[in-house]
Parts: structure tokens; C-alpha cells; sequence
């Protein structure tokens, strides 16, 4: 089946009530049910039907008030393994009839955070987000991702796609692919396990990648080819990440506390330093402001693990990546703190 | 797009704290997995999935096709001459380059079974496949898990190119993997699996649990998961009268199968195909109507009839038993029997047939092919109801199965690449 | 029948008699030892089954206990409230009879749904309504119950116990399988045939039960079920009804014993007394060909003689063999046919004496009427020649003549004794008697409308089928003439003179009646005497010639009369060579 873009309902009940009345005799009267078989809420169902309604009398179909007059229509939210399937059944005594739309919802807004460890979405694509880079006061950003770096400028609150340059590693990325990138004078670079790579951004965004490990030189990490742990000669074994002093190592322990996942990064704001942190402690992905082993915020809950969590350019904010396993895209949003009321 | 999740069911709950506190996967380690029944060898027909080969295209999520080992394509309007462009960097287990020469043998052998005149030319990294008829579905059957990639040798009967390889194989008991390094989306955090035929251990990293007449006291903090039904349960008819296997459709009570004889490990089918995978099978539930089944038999007046079920078969022996029952309330006499692979019998039958993909149109195309009905039009889903609904009138779907499996603690699957219909052993990782 | 034929049956049947007798002496004694002894043995397989079956009852209700008590069904019962899930519970039933060695065995909801079942797994869900709380079912012992399975029904002792725990209960129900297994482990089995007719369906077919006697044996007591017992040559069969909790007739408990053995030894006895009696037979027969050879030999032979002396062989002489009776009766037997020809002789001494007599003197009076006129003629030519000597010419040829008509008289007379005396051997040719008759009857036309004649109507009666035989004709005719002047003589004043022939088989008669005045019994044995006559005149011949012929041609004559009724003279020839 073809791949479906996303249709309003409005859209979707027209659509449908329009197959469904050329099924039926002109000026029919018709009882009318609905059931709703997907995940999506009962409110949507009843939007769905009046919608429906509406357009079945723009074609001449009245609707009786009770359930036995016949024809009887049946309006049912499925689901497939293809996404939501709208389907219109039409029984008259030993005859029935059939009527099916494929529909793709829009996709509903993120939610808000809620609590004083703030996060605000910078953006979101398929492709798995590596890391985020915000220049020229955040009025550019670049974007890692596994196969390009992207360049978008900040325009009437949207960001703008620009030029953007494809990385051509020397190795497959990793499965659970996971990069770096820095700001540096003549533009920046980007880490990948296997492969360290520098870009410039004049007079065009180019990249050129080589194989190795650098050092980074704030972190003083590096990548281990192939994986998706960093190394240090501060500590013995490989670890996921590091902040104020703390590892994740990548044997599961994390100093300090088990309360903590595999990402660990640190803020640094006027209410105060944190390390935030995944959290394991609840049955959702989330993240969380620490005080030491403290936890100092509510844990902000993430539509998805954790896929990147790095400092920001600036220590008062730190990079997330969380793969939305609803819609399935990646969202990059910038942590903070803000203090509490 | 939300997927219908049947994921995860925990016996223990994941708030205890675990033993490790990571939550990024880990690359290293071995899993163990057992199995109750075995599998073939990179098949798609089990819900574990160890990929060995891959395909040129994939289904996603929303049922479109996305690329695979090809990453684009491009075709002719009369759909007669389609060219791939092959994932480049690509190679075999065996090292040898991904390219056309390589990819062109296995695909051709696969397509010929549909393609009478197919040919494909190759040139690089480009392939070209063309055949004298239109050939609309091409990507669906390039999607499909018979059209995988794959080469021989004498070492190696089954060379690929996906993120495990065959380290031993001892067929129908024992098959080892281990990761390939060179896998061009990453090799897999796992080492190795091994995955043995050993029934009632509980002991492996993965487990299968069948459902069925055993019952097994699982380990403390064994997590079940169990996939979307995708295994049809249904009963076949050589030589019944329409109005008999009607009748019986109209009698059999499937509540007691799904709940008890299945352990709940599945619904009660109406359709070949769930209602998960197609959205619109509840079109075809019916209620259990002894009355009306009754009166069709007082106009048939059937004989004892025989209904076979594979041997050594303690599942379907029972429901076959509880089928047999229904049908003595309504005055047919029904005899289980058992039979041999290759001597069905019977004048009905009992089987069994799962599910490979995630998409309809090629699984009603498959399950008409094994009822020797003829061409099966899946345009559009009404096309694809239609055909279902013609498809029914010589089947009884009674159930659609879950596979379920115990999952042991340190076994991790990536959240954001699990699904209902497979566990995925490429992305699962063990906690050191 | 002989004499040795009787001999041989009296012995024989005295012997049969006697072996009979006691043969069924026996053999009633020895059938009523065998009753005896089967009914002992019944009343012990009866009371053994009933301690077997009492024990295994117990036995099932200990194990249901054991069942009931076990932590697996406690818990069950502890979680089963409100709408719990039962199905994690399907195979649980099997599992518990497999420990406790339970052909049956049913956990049932307090709704009475089956949640396990043991010997029929796919009945889960179905009702078993008759658990009911009603019930005490702890007081209730062990049952027959007929209990349904996936391929039929069979009969199973039953227990059943209410399980309790907290809200939750079960009911738990099983036991174990009565069937022929069961029976054929009862000590004292092997000595008869015990079997398990079951009263449901499908019903066994009769045949299965082996025997008309069991069968109708089962059909009584399907209808009236209570104890029976039925005997035939073959065995002895007792039915002892099987009822289940609620008084229905489950099933028949049959035992037979045998009487094959019994039959076997009522054989022996028959075929030993058939033996015996056999040889009570051969004995009669050799005692009868002994009896025979000492009693009916001469006894045979001396009713051979009799039977010679009865063809008129009157010298026969009897063989004497013995000097007992027999021997005695034999010479007796001489002794009364020497005195038979003694007086044989003598009477025909007598007899030809008196026929002598009776011929002096038809001779003398014959004669002596041609002799008289003789005599006075001779005087009258005597006194003639003397008185008148002119007239003595006249006198003369009168009187030769008078006395050439009486020498006339008397060569006839003279010629008839010859003619008697010297009848020739007859000439045999085809005859037709028929003719003869009419021929015969012709010569006496004249003679019968002479008139002054007496009236005498001739009937001619002849038969169409005589036919012709051989005969000498002309004797033939003489015989006939002889008796038409018979039967005109018995006629003076006239009659009725009837002439008929017939043929019968192979013989043909000639019959001649009249209507004269009959004659007496005594004149019909003395008529065919030579010169018997009942005439005042004539020789007395005729009848004797008619004799004389018909015994030439080997015929017979007889004579019916009685007197006033005329007589019937009856010739009879035989139609084939004389």
C-alpha cells in the first residue's frame, strides 16, 4: 500500500461518508452506529461521527434517530498494522456492503514540561539526532545526524532548513549510533565512534571526516570504534557518559547512585548546578535534576529513551535526544532549569 | 501512528531496581535461546528474529516500502523494467561485495515463482529487473521474506548479508550466530545466540512458552512478552458440503478455545487474517448460532466425519477434541484422527499457519496459494476484504495465536525498535 | 410277526427299559449335584463382587479425599470466587487422576461447570447438573454412574466431595472404571463366564452376550430389574441388576456358569447307556436267532406241513427235532394227518361207496325205465301170440317197434355213461365265449316257444370287453348246454333264464341263472358228485360233465342259491394259457 500523509479528519470523514453514500440510494434514510476498535479516545470517535453525520446529509442520506431503521451504517476506527483504517458497513436485511479508507491522523504536539527542569524543543526529524549545535545566539543550528550535518536558521520562530553536508564514514555507524559535535574556531567538529570529523561553515557547510578517535578537548573522552562508549584515562573500563566527576559506565554502574541510566550531563544555571540524569527509578523514560545523588526536580518524562544527552555550548543548558516512539521521529530539545516557584 | 501494543507483560515489575542501572545498550555478551518447536533458519515464520539475510526493500511502520539493500529505485510506466540501486559498502558475511552479480542469483530464483520470463541484468552496484507482464507488486515481493539475499557455499549454505551470521548449524536442533562486524547498519550489540531445540529449562536467556497443555513455573523476574496473533488456527475442508462446513462455523464456540485451551494467548479468529494486521476483520465475527447450524444439518444429514490433526500435536489434538464436542451438540459426528505430514487425510483438517510479514496483501496472496485458489486482487483494502471473504468459504478460522516467550532479566531490547509482531534479536543487548 | 421278531423286541426292550431307567436316574442325580454346587458358586462370585466392589468404593473415596485434601485443589477452591479465570486450571484434572490412578476425575464449579476434566479434557465449560448443594455429598458413599467420554459412555464408581476454602468451593468428582477388567480380577472368576451387559447407549448387541439365554434374560430384567436366575442345557445364568444412585438401572452383572460339563457327563452317561442298551440289543438278537433256531424253526416247519396238508398233501410228516413241546407238537401233528388220510380214505372209500350206490342206482333206475317197457312188451307179444295169434302181426311191429325206441333209450343212456366216462383232453384255440353263449341259447329257442311249453324269458347279458380266451369250443358248448338244461329244469312252471359273461383281471365268467326253487346248501356241496341230481329223472351227469370240463380248461364253478330263489352257476376261466 502506498505510504499515507497525514490527513485531517474532517478530511477523512468526507472522504469516507462520500464512499458510503454512492453505496447507498439516493435520499436514503439510515440508522447510524459507531465503534471505535483503535487506541485513539472515545473524543475522537465522537468528532469522527459527527463529522460524519454532517456529510452523509450534504449527500442526501438522512440519518433516523434509532438503531433499527435499515439500511444500518456502522462507522468503525480500526487499526491495521498500516495505520488506521476507517470502515463503513452497510447491512440491509442479508446484504452487506463495504467501505474502507486507510487514514494517517496528524500527529498530535508534545507536551509541555511542566516542571522547573525545563525542556524546550528545538527540533525534530526521522533520522536519529546525534547532537545539536546552536550558534550566532542561537540564531543557527547545526544538526548531527548519523548521515549529515544540517544547517537551520532561526525564522519567524521556525527553523529554516540550509545547507547541509553527508558524512562519509570510514566505518558503519553503530547500532546505537551516537556523536559529538563542538564548536570550534574555524567552525566545528564532530566525534563519531571510528571517525572524527571537521567542518567548516564558509563559504559553505562542508564536513570532511577521517577515521580515528580524537580526544575531545573540553571532556578529555574519546570514542571507541564500532561502539558506543567513550574511554578516558581518568577512568578504567569504558563508560556511556560523564559529569561532574561521575561515570556511566558502560558495565551498568554508575557512581554514585543507581538511580541514574546510561546519560549523565550537568547544568549549570543561576538556581543552581545539577547533573541531570535518566532516570531508572520510575516505569517510564524520563530525566531528572540531581543535587549530588539528590534528586532536585520532578522527573520530566520523555516521549521516548534517551538517545543524546550532551552540555550544551553553554553550560546552563544541555542537549537532549529523545526518540518519540509514538511518531517514531527524533526530538532534540534543549534542558534547563528554571527556579522553582 | 500508535502501534497495538501487547508488549511487555512483566511478572515482575521493572520498578525493582535492576541490577544494572544502564539504560544504553550494551554491546558484548551471548543469549541463549530456547525453543519449544523448532524454526528454519532465518525464517520469518517465528516471532524471534535472527536476521542472517536481508531483503532489497523493507515494509515500515506505515506500511510503505523503504529501502533495504537497495536504497533507491526507479521503474518503468508500464511497470515492466524496474532498476535498483544497491546500498553501496555493503558486503556478505564471507566478505564478498554487496553488488549486482551477487544480488542477482538468489533474487532471481525468488522472483521466477511468480515472473515466469523475469531477467534481471546487473552492472555494478545497479540491477535491473524486468519480465514481459506489468509487475505492480514488485516491491511487495522484494519485501517479502522469500526474496532475501543470500549466496552458498559448500562451508556455507546460507551466506547473507544481515547483522548475524552462522557460526554452526546443526539443522532442526542447534543454530549459533554471531554478530558481523562489517554490518552496514552496525553490528548488533549481542556477540553471539545460540539457539537450541530443549524443551521445559526455563533456563535460556529466551524461552519460548507454548501454549497448549504444559504449564511452566517460570523463574522469578522472567518478563513475558508475547507478539501480536499471528498464527491462524483453522480448520480446512477436501471433501465437506458448503452447507456442512457452514454449519459448523455457525456451532463452534471459540470463546472456550481462546481462553482455555489457548490460555488466552490469542483471540478468537472470524478471519484468515487478525484484525491488527488488516483493521477491518471484524467484519466477519459472527455469534455461535447452534439453532441455525442445526438446521442446516437437518438438510445435509452428514455421516461421521473425520478431522485430522498433525501427530505429536498437543494443542490442536485438544482443539480438535473441543471442535468435535461443539459438533455433537448439533448432531454431526465428528472423529479426530491424527495424520502424517505428507498424508493430511481426513475430510477435514486442522492447521496451522503463521504469519510472515506485516503486510496483508502479501500474506492473503501466500495463505490463497495454499488453499489452490486462484489469483487474489489486494488493491485496495475493499479488494483485499472481498477476497478475504471468498478465501472463508472453505475455511474456519477459529483462532489467532500469540507466540509468547519468557525473557530473562538481563535480556534489553531498544525500546523505539521493539514491536508486536517479531522480537528482534538485533537490537536486544544483555546487561553485564 | 414272527416269532423271533417278537422275542428279539421283548428282549430288546426290556434291556432299552432297563438301561433308560437307570440312565435317567443318574443323570437326575447327577444334574442336581451340579445345580447344587453352581449355585454355591455364584452366591460366592456374588459376594466376592459385592466385597470387591464395597472395596473399591472405598478405595475411590479415599483417593477423591486424597484429591480434594491436595494444596493444588485447596488453592483452586480459595481462588475461584466471583469471575475468576479457570483456565489456567485445564489441565489440572488430568495431572491429579494420573497421581491418584483415576480413570475419572472432574473439578465442577459451585455453577456446576466443568473447569477440568480428566477423561474428557475438551468438556470443559459443559454443565454437570446433577452436582447440586442439594446433596449431601459427603454422606453419599461411592456410586455407579454411567459417565461420558469422547469416544462413548462407560460405567464408573463414583465419589464426589464438596471442596471449601474461604469464599471459594469445587466440587471434586471421579472414581475409578468398572468394566470387564474389574470382573475378570475377582477370585473365582476364571471358573465361569462373568460379564457387564451395560444398560446405555449404544446397547450391546444380543449376539454379544453370547446366548439366547442371556439374552432374554437380560430383556426381563431390563424391565423388571431384580435377581434372576435362568437355566438351559447349556448353562446357568444369574442377573443381578447394577443401579446407580438414583435407582436407574445401569447395568446387568451376568454369571453363567457353564454346564458343558454337566452336558459332557449326560452325554457320557447317554452314550454309555446307549451301549449297554445296544448291547442289550445284540444280546436280544442272538437270543432271538437262538430262540428262534430252538422255537420258530420247527415251529416253521411244522406250519409248513400245515400248510401242505392244507393244499391237501395229507401225508405230510412233520419234522420232530426236540423232545420238549415243540417236539410234542410236532408228533402230535403227525398223529393228526395219519388220522386225517385215515379218514380221508375212509370218506372217499365212503364216498365211492355211496357214489357207487348212487350210480347202481340212477343205473338201476335209468334202466330200469327202457327195461319195464321192454318187459311188457316181450309180455304183451308173449300173451299175443298166445290170445290172438291174428292180432300177433299188429302186436309185433308194435312192439318192435316200442322195443327199438326203448334199446333206442337205453344206448343213449348207455352213450351218456360213456360219453362221461371217456371225455377227451379239450382242444384249445381262441373262443369267443360271447358267441358260445348265444349260440347256446339259440339251440333252446325252439324248445323254449314249443307251445304247451312253460314260459321261461331268456336274458342275454354279455359282457363288451370279454374277449376271446383259449378253449375247446365244443366242450365248451356241452358245459353250457348242460347248465341251460339245469336252469330249465329248476324251471317247470317257468322263469327267468339269465345268461351272462363278464371279464375281471384275467379271468372271464359265464354265469347262468334262473328263477327256479333254489337249492339248499347241502345240495349245493353235493351237486358236482357224479350222478348227484336233484331231478327225479336223468342221469345226473350234466353238472358232473360241466365240472369235468371246467376243471380241464382249469377253471372253477360255484354255485349260489338259496332256496326259493333260484340258482347261479358261475363258470370262471382264466384268459391266459390253460
Amino acid at each position: 500500500m502506498a505510504r499515507l500523509n497525514a490527513q485531517p479528519m474532517p478530511e477523512a470523514a468526507a472522504q469516507l461518508a462520500s464512499r458510503t453514500s454512492s453505496l447507498l440510494p439516493r435520499h436514503a434514510t439510515v440508522s447510524l452506529e459507531l465503534q471505535n476498535l483503535s487506541a485513539r479516545p472515545a473524543a475522537d470517535g465522537a468528532n469522527f461521527r459527527s463529522l460524519f453525520e454532517a456529510e452523509l446529509r450534504k449527500a442526501g442520506i438522512e440519518i433516523a434517530s434509532g438503531a433499527a431503521a435499515e439500511p444500518r451504517v456502522r462507522i468503525t476506527l480500526s487499526e491495521s498494522a498500516r495505520g488506521m483504517l476507517l470502515v463503513t458497513d452497510i447491512t440491509s436485511g442479508e446484504n452487506r456492503q463495504v467501505a474502507m479508507l486507510p487514514w494517517s491522523p496528524p500527529q498530535s504536539a508534545g507536551e509541555k514540561p511542566r516542571i522547573t527542569l525545563t525542556k524546550k524543543l528545538l527540533w525534530t526529524q526521522p533520522e536519529p539526532i546525534l547532537d545539536i549545535l546552536l550558534l550566532d545566539s542561537n540564531s543557527q543550528m547545526l544538526v548531527l545526524s548519523v548521515s549529515k550535518v544540517a544547517s537551520f536558521r532561526l525564522s519567524g520562530g521556525n527553523w529554516m532548513p540550509g545547507a547541509s553536508a553527508s558524512l562519509v564514514l570510514p566505518r558503519p555507524v553503530p547500532r546505537d549510533p551516537r556523536g559529538r559535535i563542538e564548536r570550534t574556531p574555524d567552525g566545528f567538529r564532530a566525534y563519531l565512534p571510528g571517525a572524527t570529523c571537521a567542518g567548516a561553515l564558509q563559504p559553505d557547510l562542508k564536513i570532511t571526516c577521517a577515521p580515528g578517535n580524537e580526544t575531545w578537548p573540553d571532556a578529555q573522552v574519546r570514542w571507541i570504534t564500532d561502539r558506543n562508549v567513550l574511554e578516558s584515562d581518568a577512568v578504567k573500563g569504558p563508560f556511556y557518559t560523564a559529569a561532574n566527576g561521575a561515570f556511566a559506565m558502560a558495565d551498568g554502574h554508575v557512581t554514585g547512585t543507581e538511580a541514574w541510566g546510561s546519560d549523565i550531563t550537568s547544568i549549570d544555571s543561576g538556581c543552581g548546578a545539577a547533573l541531570i540524569a535518566t532516570s531508572t527509578s520510575t516505569d517510564r523514560d524520563s530525566v531528572r535534576a540531581y543535587q549530588g545523588t539528590s534528586p532536585e526536580s520532578d522527573p520530566v518524562p520523555l516521549p521516548g529513551p534517551v538517545t543524546a544527552l550532551w552540555p550544551a555550548e553553554t553550560r546552563s543548558e544541555a542537549t537532549l535526544v529523545a526518540h518519540n516512539l509514538q511518531t517514531g521521529e527524533y526530538e532534540a530539545s534543549r534542558l534547563g532549569l528554571a527556579c522553582s516557584q | 501512528m500508535k502501534r497495538p501494543v501487547w508488549v511487555w507483560l512483566a511478572l515482575s515489575s521493572l520498578a525493582v531496581a535492576p541490577a544494572s542501572a544502564a539504560t544504553r545498550p550494551h554491546y558484548g555478551g551471548s543469549l541463549t535461546v530456547e525453543l519449544s518447536t523448532w524454526i528454519p533458519v532465518d525464517s520469518t515464520t517465528s516471532a524471534l528474529s535472527i536476521p542472517i539475510t536481508e531483503t532489497l526493500v523493507r515494509f515500515n511502520a506505515r506500511g510503505g516500502i523503504e529501502p533495504g539493500l537497495s536504497v533507491a529505485w526507479q521503474r518503468d510506466a508500464d511497470l515492466k523494467r524496474w532498476r535498483f540501486s544497491l546500498r553501496p559498502k555493503v558486503t556478505f558475511h564471507d566478505g564478498e561485495p554487496l553488488n549486482g552479480a551477487t544480488t542477482a542469483p538468489s533474487l532471481l530464483a525468488a522472483l521466477k515463482k511468480k515472473y515466469s520470463d523475469v531477467s534481471i541484468q546487473t552492472g555494478g552496484q545497479a540491477i535491473v529487473i524486468q519480465s514481459s507482464e506489468a509487475m505492480p507488486d514488485l516491491l511487495r515481493d522484494l519485501a517479502a521474506p522469500s526474496a532475501t539475499v543470500f549466496r552458498s557455499s559448500v562451508a556455507n549454505p546460507l551466506i547473507g548479508t544481515g547483522p548475524f551470521r552462522i557460526a554452526a548449524w546443526e539443522p532442526g536442533r542447534r543454530l549459533a550466530v554471531v554478530a558481523f562486524e562489517d554490518y552496514w547498519g552496525g553490528r548488533p550489540y549481542l556477540d553471539s545466540v545460540t539457539v537450541g531445540l530443549v524443551a521445559g529449562q526455563a533456563r535460556a536467556d529466551i524461552f519460548e512458552i507454548p501454549f497448549g497443555l504444559t504449564r511452566r513455573i517460570l523463574p522469578e523476574g522472567i518478563a513475558i512478552w508475547s507478539s501480536a496473533p499471528r498464527t491462524l488456527v483453522a480448520i480446512t475442508s477436501a471433501s465437506v458440503q458448503p452447507a456442512l462446513l457452514q454449519a459448523l462455523a455457525l456451532l463452534i464456540d471459540r470463546a472456550p478455545i481462546v481462553n482455555v485451551l489457548a490460555q488466552r494467548k490469542g483471540e478468537a479468529a472470524f478471519s484468515l487474517l487478525p484484525q491488527w494486521l488488516t483493521g477491518y476483520a471484524f467484519l466477519f465475527q459472527t455469534s455461535p448460532d447452534l439453532s441455525r447450524a442445526k438446521q442446516l444439518v437437518a438438510q445435509v444429514h452428514p455421516g461421521p466425519i473425520s478431522l485430522s490433526y498433525p501427530v505429536n500435536d498437543v494443542f490442536l489434538r485438544s482443539v480438535a477434541e473441543r471442535v468435535a464436542l461443539n459438533a455433537r451438540d448439533a448432531g454431526i459426528t465428528i472423529q479426530p484422527t491424527t495424520s502424517a505430514l505428507n498424508n493430511p487425510g481426513g475430510n477435514l483438517r486442522l492447521i496451522e499457519w503463521r504469519i510472515n510479514s506485516e503486510d496483508p496483501a502479501t500474506e492473503l496472496v501466500r495463505i490463497a496459494a495454499e488453499l489452490g485458489a486462484g489469483h487474489v486482487d489486494t488493491g485496495k483494502p475493499e479488494t483485499l476484504y472481498e477476497a478475504e471473504r471468498s478465501l472463508l468459504e472453505r475455511v474456519i478460522p477459529l483462532v489467532h495465536l500469540r507466540e509468547t516467550y519468557g525473557i530473562a532479566p538481563r535480556v534489553r531490547f531498544e525500546p523505539s525498535k521493539s514491536d508486536s509482531f517479531a522480537l528482534h534479536l538485533e537490537d536486544a543487548w544483555v546487561q553485564p | 410277526m414272527s416269532f423271533r421278531t417278537k422275542v428279539f423286541l421283548s428282549i430288546a426292550a426290556t434291556a432299552v427299559l432297563a438301561v433308560w431307567i437307570v440312565a435317567a436316574v443318574v443323570s437326575t442325580l447327577v444334574t442336581q449335584s451340579f445345580e447344587r454346587r453352581d449355585a454355591q458358586r455364584t452366591a460366592a462370585l456374588v459376594s466376592q463382587f459385592q466385597r470387591e466392589f464395597d472395596r473399591r468404593g472405598a478405595e475411590v473415596a479415599r483417593r477423591i479425599e486424597a484429591v480434594a485434601d491436595s494444596d493444588a485443589v485447596q488453592r483452586m477452591a480459595l481462588n475461584l470466587t466471583g469471575q475468576a479465570d479457570t483456565s489456567s486450571y485445564f489441565t489440572l484434572a488430568q495431572t491429579l487422576a494420573q497421581e491418584q490412578s483415576l480413570d475419572f476425575l472432574e473439578l465442577v464449579s459451585p455453577d456446576a461447570s466443568i473447569i477440568s476434566s480428566a477423561e474428557w479434557p475438551a468438556r470443559f465449560g459443559y454443565k454437570e447438573y446433577w452436582l447440586t448443594p442439594a446433596i449431601d455429598w459427603k454422606s453419599q458413599k461411592f456410586f455407579l454412574k454411567k459417565e461420558d467420554l469422547a469416544d462413548g459412555q462407560a460405567l464408573g464408581l463414583i465419589t464426589v466431595r464438596t471442596v471449601k476454602a474461604g469464599d471459594g468451593m469445587l466440587y471434586v468428582a471421579g472414581g475409578r472404571r468398572l468394566d470387564q477388567e474389574f470382573l475378570d480380577s475377582l477370585p473365582g472368576a476364571e471358573a465361569m463366564k462373568v460379564q457387564l451387559y451395560r444398560n446405555f447407549e449404544p446397547l450391546p448387541p444380543p449376539e454379544s452376550l453370547g446366548s439366547k439365554l442371556a439374552s432374554s434374560l437380560v430383556q426381563d430384567v431390563r424391565q423388571q430389574p431384580r435377581e434372576v436366575t435362568r437355566v438351559n442345557s447349556d448353562a446357568t445364568i444369574t442377573a443381578i441388576p447394577l443401579l446407580g444412585r438414583d435407582s436407574q438401572l445401569l447395568a446387568i452383572l451376568l454369571i453363567e456358569n457353564s454346564r458343558a460339563e454337566l452336558a459332557g457327563l449326560k452325554k457320557y452317561i447317554q452314550e454309555t447307556a446307549a451301549i449297554v442298551g445296544a448291547a442289550g440289543v445284540l444280546l436280544g438278537l442272538f437270543l432271538s436267532f437262538w430262540t428262534a433256531s430252538r422255537v420258530t424253526r420247527p415251529l416253521r416247519s411244522l406250519a409248513s406241513s400245515v400248510r401242505e396238508v392244507a393244499l391237501g398233501k395229507w401225508d405230510t410228516r412233520a419234522t420232530v427235532s426236540s423232545s420238549d413241546e415243540i417236539g410234542q407238537l410236532a408228533r402230535d401233528f403227525n398223529g393228526m394227518t395219519e388220522q386225517l388220510v385215515e379218514q380221508r380214505d375212509r370218506m372217499i372209500q365212503a364216498e365211492r361207496v355211496a357214489a357207487w350206490r348212487e350210480l347202481a342206482r340212477r343205473l338201476a333206475h335209468e334202466l330200469k325205465n327202457p327195461l319195464f317197457p321192454l318187459q311188457i312188451t316181450i309180455e304183451n307179444l308173449q300173451r299175443a301170440r298166445d290170445a290172438s295169434p291174428e292180432q300177433f302181426d299188429e302186436v309185433f311191429r308194435e312192439s318192435t317197434s316200442t322195443l327199438l325206441a326203448e334199446l333206442g333209450h337205453l344206448k343213449i343212456i348207455i352213450g351218456r355213461f360213456s360219453d362221461f366216462a371217456k371225455m377227451p383232453a379239450p382242444q384249445l384255440e381262441p373262443v369267443d365265449i360271447n358267441e358260445i353263449a348265444r349260440e347256446v341259447l339259440q339251440l333252446f329257442e325252439a324248445q323254449l316257444h314249443a307251445p304247451g311249453s312253460p314260459v321261461v324269458e331268456t336274458k342275454l347279458m354279455l359282457g363288451a370287453d370279454v374277449g376271446a380266451l383259449p378253449a375247446d369250443p365244443e366242450q365248451l358248448r356241452r358245459a353250457l348246454r348242460n347248465l341251460v338244461l339245469n336252469a330249465l329244469d329248476a324251471m317247470p312252471s317257468g322263469g327267468q333264464l339269465t345268461v351272462s359273461t363278464s371279464r375281471s383281471d384275467s379271468k372271464i365268467a359265464v354265469e347262468v341263472s334262473d328263477t327256479g326253487e333254489g337249492l339248499t346248501p347241502e345240495e349245493c356241496n353235493r351237486l358236482f358228485t357224479p350222478y348227484y341230481t336233484t331231478k327225479q329223472h336223468g342221469t345226473g351227469l350234466g353238472l358232473a360233465i360241466v365240472q369235468s370240463v371246467v376243471s380241464d380248461h382249469k377253471g372253477t364253478i360255484t354255485v349260489r342259491s338259496e332256496p326259493g330263489k333260484g340258482a347261479t352257476f358261475r363258470i370262471e376261466l382264466k384268459v391266459g394259457s390253460s
